[in-house]
């Protein structure tokens, strides 16, 4: 019997010691001979000049080092291309400290460095500015009047689809309508870890960067153009990021920051954001969804508009893919969508989790969820109705499209049969039950990655790619395809990831570093095997003498034949045998263009959601969601239902919680910590349930994976804003549902 | 750096004397989960921290001879939760002390802070208000008492003067047929603001209230003793009429802000929503003593 292989079983992850003991070390952590502490002073105004900074007392205070200021920093790159970044949206990145032009409240005006961490924050609160303040704007509401259709696209970020069919035509036609407008808030990331770097100064000319960065290689990219490096002398070194859910994809201010001061400085520099200062740069942008559905009596639909405003800032077109699901969930001939941006004065808004979807699709399943109760049909049955065999929006058939199952597997676990139709019929005690669905999708991807694996002597096995592990389990799975190579236990693999010098990555994000790192490093064993193979084969008397390497098996570190087991070579014999110490080999593996070409691919899921409220109070309860997904190979069930989980939990907050709330008198974010931001706390969740359906697909990626960082979180919000409506027959289309919108019909809410 | 000096001293008259010295410069320190979280955003920086916690009586929880309890100041939620007997007495006071915060929270929080810190949200303020909790006050002039809803004067400020320290507070002994109870609305489920606190003490003999008093958090500038829905219920049997008399009475007793958390209209509502509950578990608890 062979064994059992590691991929697809579940297994602890391989850091989780490291990383509960403190030895996992994160960027503020990488200790530095000599080292100084930055601390940074943030701008008070949302939009103007600064007319003066006074330093004198902070400089005053003993210990301090020097403060940097747009007045005296050194001189960096000054084309603002040159501060552009791998992800980059068109425009002009923010240049701290770049001159007295303040672009956002909350901008870095100085950074304030001492011998210890104490002394440079205090200094900060020395630092006085003044500033002459402009007339500001952070109103998406009243901001959307000048909203426009991005004139270049963001590279990776599809515009919507060209329309099909005549929806505008078909809509009017069309015997039941919905038409409504949807709200999303802003969001902010709020990992555990703050974004912090460590710069440390190796003399001769060189640096190791600790930085919180989803891709070391982006890092590295920005500070060699920013300050004019070479990329031999620059070593951007991150193994372990504590949270960053896309608020790591670029380089933040406290990178630029601590590199400029340790430059200027001859010396080591450390920044560390407050958790105040987290609300400075990067968060889901605001978004305004208008949804138009038409539909025959019998819930056909024969039309679908969507058109999205998101926020953006002043100097970069942040885009996000928001509308297209749009056109892509439901088979509907009449389809026309649009996307535009509005400027406010606010940092530009990053990619969080799953970008774009979650907005789209909220409006999008409330709005089917709005058909069914005019139609009278079962919103399960109104979605199996419409179901889309094919992508429309592109014209492609699907690599794997098991969302039937999806839907019928969640239904089954969740009872939905159960339901009774009619809102508020349910109820238990003195709370309302309500039940909900939605539909979630998101794109798989692969993205081209290069992975080195190392043999050893002594039966270790090596293997390192440049991307980075934000809590997603990376190392683990990367460990577990690794081991399976060779059929060695995952103690004998060792996983390096998170450094400039190790074969090159893309940034960790959109879900593809399962399908694309593993692909790599699945490449680079098996590129080792066979150099192994050929010296097992040549070894005296080796049993393996004609097979050739399919008729083989990595068992138990042996290599046996496959039809007869018990004669093969133990690895550590076949290397000695070729003489080899080491076998090395370094592969790249790249997405398929000619699949890419003829086929979409998506990851699908559909969510059950129940909720309970007291209808007297207004408090609301998630009590069950069940979400079935079906995201192709499922590497690790352990780590992924965590990811899920993790996804569900975060809907779960933007369905009732999460929201930055702006005082726009000021320009300024007001709830800028974790007491007034709100996040679900453990005693807010309830029954999570998931289920990976089998989903057999071989053209997103070698290895099966379609990925599953972000697809958690996407409609989770729309099922549990369902199931709120059908507890209480109250329709709230502007999130976070919180509690004054439950009890209070909202001004926003504006069904026409 | 800011210089801050730090004292723990090991008796209340040390206390006392270095905290009047110091001239309003000067913060006590009890569990310091306010306190610390206000240094850190900057809102107070004291010159001299006096830490309390090393005083025997500020941590202390005795029974008095009369069968009533004497609370230490600076107990934290945590010790008073393990404390054999109390929560048997004062299940509504325990429960209001035990709402403050997580196990993490409950380990350093204390019932004096929380009185102290004068936050209208304050959790167990309102259930020590019912209880007919009275405080013990020391200061350069020697000792005081006053009822707890006389301590707090506005959001953040309170009535002790200068130098005084709240030492401990006192609950009365529990007639036959008592019980107590405390609500709280937050819209998450946990670690979060009361948006309306409601905390009621009544006394039933044979049915028929004896005595009732009610607090009230989170709808004023200061926790509230709603003296006219305690009447509402003296003297009913709790009946309908007269529990919606005492819901009525406490929503006329608010004066509550708008915020993220609850608009005006919410809270007020809530809270005669809140006061049917608490009166409930009171009346049940009542029953059963
Ligand atoms: C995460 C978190 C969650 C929280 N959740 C809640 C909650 O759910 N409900 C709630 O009500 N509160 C909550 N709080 C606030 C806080 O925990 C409580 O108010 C707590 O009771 C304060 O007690 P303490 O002993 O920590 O006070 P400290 O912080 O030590 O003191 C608070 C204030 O009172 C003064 N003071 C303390 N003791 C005395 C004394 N004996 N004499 C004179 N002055 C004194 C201090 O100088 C200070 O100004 C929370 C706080 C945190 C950090």
């Amino acid at each position: 019997m062979l064994k059992e292989p590691h991929v697809g079983a579940p297994r602890s992850r391989v850091d989780g010691r490291a990383k509960v003991t403190g030895e996992a070390k994160y960027a503020a952590e990488f200790p530095a001979p000599g080292l100084a502490h930055g601390h940074v002073v943030s701008g008070a105004i949302a939009r103007g000049r600064i007319t003066g900074i006074d330093t004198t007392a902070a400089c005053a205070v003993p210990g301090v080092l020097e403060v940097f200021t747009h007045e005296n920093r050194p001189r960096t790159a000054w084309f603002d291309y040159k501060h552009r970044d791998e992800v980059a949206p068109p425009g002009s990145p923010f240049r701290p400290l770049y001159d007295e032009t303040i672009l956002y409240s909350g901008q870095p005006v100085a950074l304030v460095v001492a011998e210890d961490s104490g002394t440079a924050r205090h200094a900060a609160s020395l630092v006085r500015v003044e500033y002459e303040a402009g007339a500001h704007e952070t109103d998406l509401l009243r901001a959307r009047e000048d909203a426009y259709v991005p004139p270049k696209r963001r590279s990776g970020i599809s515009p919507p689809p060209k329309p099909r069919g005549d929806a505008v035509a078909a809509l009017a036609e069309a015997p039941l309508r919905v038409e409504a407008e949807y709200r999303i808030a802003t969001e902010h990331h709020n990992p555990m870890e703050m974004h912090a770097t460590t710069v440390v100064w190796e003399g001769g000319g060189k640096l190791t960067v600790h930085d919180k960065i989803q891709g070391v290689l982006n890092s590295q990219g920005y500070i060699c153009n920013v300050f004019g490096l070479s990329k031999e002398d620059v070593r951007v070194v991150s193994p372990f990021v504590g949270g960053a859910f896309g608020s790591g994809l670029r380089p933040q201010y406290q990178l630029f920051l601590a590199v400029m001061a340790a430059l200027a400085l001859k010396r080591s520099v450390r920044v560390v954001l407050t958790r105040d200062q987290m609300f400075t740069f990067s968060h889901r942008p605001e978004t305004i969804n208008q949804v138009a559905l038409g539909a025959a009596a019998d819930g056909m639909l024969r039309a679908i508009r969507h058109d999205a405003i998101g926020a953006t800032s002043r100097f970069e077109d942040h885009q996000e893919v928001v509308v297209n699901w749009s056109g892509l969930l439901y088979h509907c001939d009449n389809v026309e969508l649009g996307y535009k941006l509005a400027q406010l004065d606010i940092h530009t808004p990053a990619d969080m989790r799953a970008p774009g979807a979650p907005l789209g699709v909220f409006a999008l399943e409330s709005a089917m969820d709005e058909l069914a109760d005019k139609a009278g049909i079962d919103p399960l049955e109104l979605r199996l109705k419409n179901y889309a065999e094919t992508d429309e929006n592109e014209g492609k058939p699907y690599t794997s499209k098991e969302l039937r199952a999806a839907y019928r597997l969640g239904a089954e676990r969740f009872g939905w049969s159960r339901r009774s139709a009619a809102p508020r019929s349910m109820r238990e005690g003195r709370e309302l039950v309500g039940w909900g669905l939605a539909s979630g999708v998101w794109e798989a991807q692969m993205q081209q990655t290069s992975a080195r694996a190392v043999l050893t002597a002594d039966g270790r096995l090596e293997v390192a790619t440049a991307t980075a592990d934000i809590g997603t389990g990376t190392y683990t799975i990367l460990a577990q395809i690794a081991a399976d190579a060779f059929g060695l236990p995952m103690e004998s693999v060792t996983v390096r990831i998170g450094d400039s010098s190790l074969p090159k990555s893309p940034i960790e994000g959109g879900s593809w570093t399962a399908a694309s790192a593993g692909s790599a490093v699945q490449a680079a064993c098996h590129a080792v095997r066979e150099t192994l193979f050929r010296h097992a084969r040549g070894a005296e008397g080796s049993p393996l003498g004609n097979a050739d390497l399919d008729h083989v098996a990595f068992v138990d570190g042996r290599i046996v034949l496959a039809a007869d087991p018990d004669r093969g070579i133990g690895l550590i014999e076949a290397m000695r045998a070729g003489g080899a110490e080491r076998i090395e080999h370094e592969q790249t593996a790249s997405p398929d263009k000619a699949n890419q070409k003829r086929y979409s691919s998506y990851t699908h899921s559909a969510i059950f959601a129940e909720v309970r409220v007291d209808e007297e109070l207004g408090v609301l309860r998630v009590t069950c969601i069940v979400t079935a997904v079906a995201a192709g190979k499922i590497l690790n069930p352990k780590t992924a239902r965590s990811q899920v989980i993790g996804g569900v939990v975060w809907g779960m907050g933007m369905a009732l919680e999460e929201e930055t709330l702006a005082d726009h008198r000021l320009g300024r974010f007001m709830n800028h910590n974790l007491a007034e931001y709100h996040v679900p706390v453990n005693a807010d969740v309830h029954d999570i349930d998931v289920i990976f359906v089998e989903e057999q697909d071989s053209r997103t990626s070698p290895i099966g994976v379609k990925g599953l960082g972000e697809i958690g979180i996407v409609g989770t919000a729309a099922a549990i804003a369902n199931a709120i409506h059908h507890a209480t027959g109250k329709r709230i289309r502007d999130l976070p549902i919180t509690l004054d919108k439950l009890l209070e019909r909202p001004p926003a809410e504006r069904a026409r | 750096m800011t210089d801050i000096r730090y004292l723990a001293p090991r008796t209340l008259d040390e206390a006392v004397g270095a905290f009047a010295a110091a001239r309003g410069a000067a913060r006590i320190l009890a569990g310091g989960t306010d306190l610390l979280v206000q240094m850190r955003a900057g809102a107070v920086r004291p010159g001299l921290i006096v830490d309390i916690k090393r005083i025997a009586e500020m941590t202390s929880i005795e029974e008095t001879a009369d069968g009533g309890f004497r609370i230490g100041a600076a107990v934290s939620g945590a010790v008073l939760g393990e404390h054999p007997r109390f929560g048997q007495v004062w299940p509504g006071v325990l429960e209001a002390v035990n709402l403050i915060g997580s196990t993490q929270v409950q380990g350093r929080a204390s019932p004096g802070g929380n009185l102290c810190n004068a936050s209208p949200a304050g959790d167990s303020v309102p259930a020590m208000i019912a209880a007919d909790a009275v405080v013990t006050v020391q200061g350069p002039d020697g000792r005081r008492q006053m009822p707890v809803a006389a301590v707090p004067a506005g959001p953040g400020r309170t009535n002790l003067a200068p130098g005084e320290i709240l030492v401990s507070f006192t609950l009365p002994p529990r007639p036959r047929g008592a019980g107590d109870a405390y609500l709280r609305m937050i819209p998450r489920t946990e670690m979060d603001i009361a948006v309306v606190g409601c905390g009621v003490n009544l006394t039933l003999r044979d049915g028929t209230c004896t005595a009732a008093r009610v607090g009230l958090g989170a709808v004023a500038p200061t926790v509230l003793l709603v003296g006219e829905a305690g009447k509402a219920l003296v003297g009913s049997r709790l009946d309908a009429a007269a529990i919606e008399a005492a819901a009525a009475a406490c929503r006329a007793a608010c004066r509550p802000i708008d915020d993220k958390r609850g608009t005006i209209a919410y809270r007020t509502r809530i809270a005669g929503v809140l006061l049917k509950r608490t009166v409930g578990i009171a009346a049940d608890r009542a029953g059963r003593a």
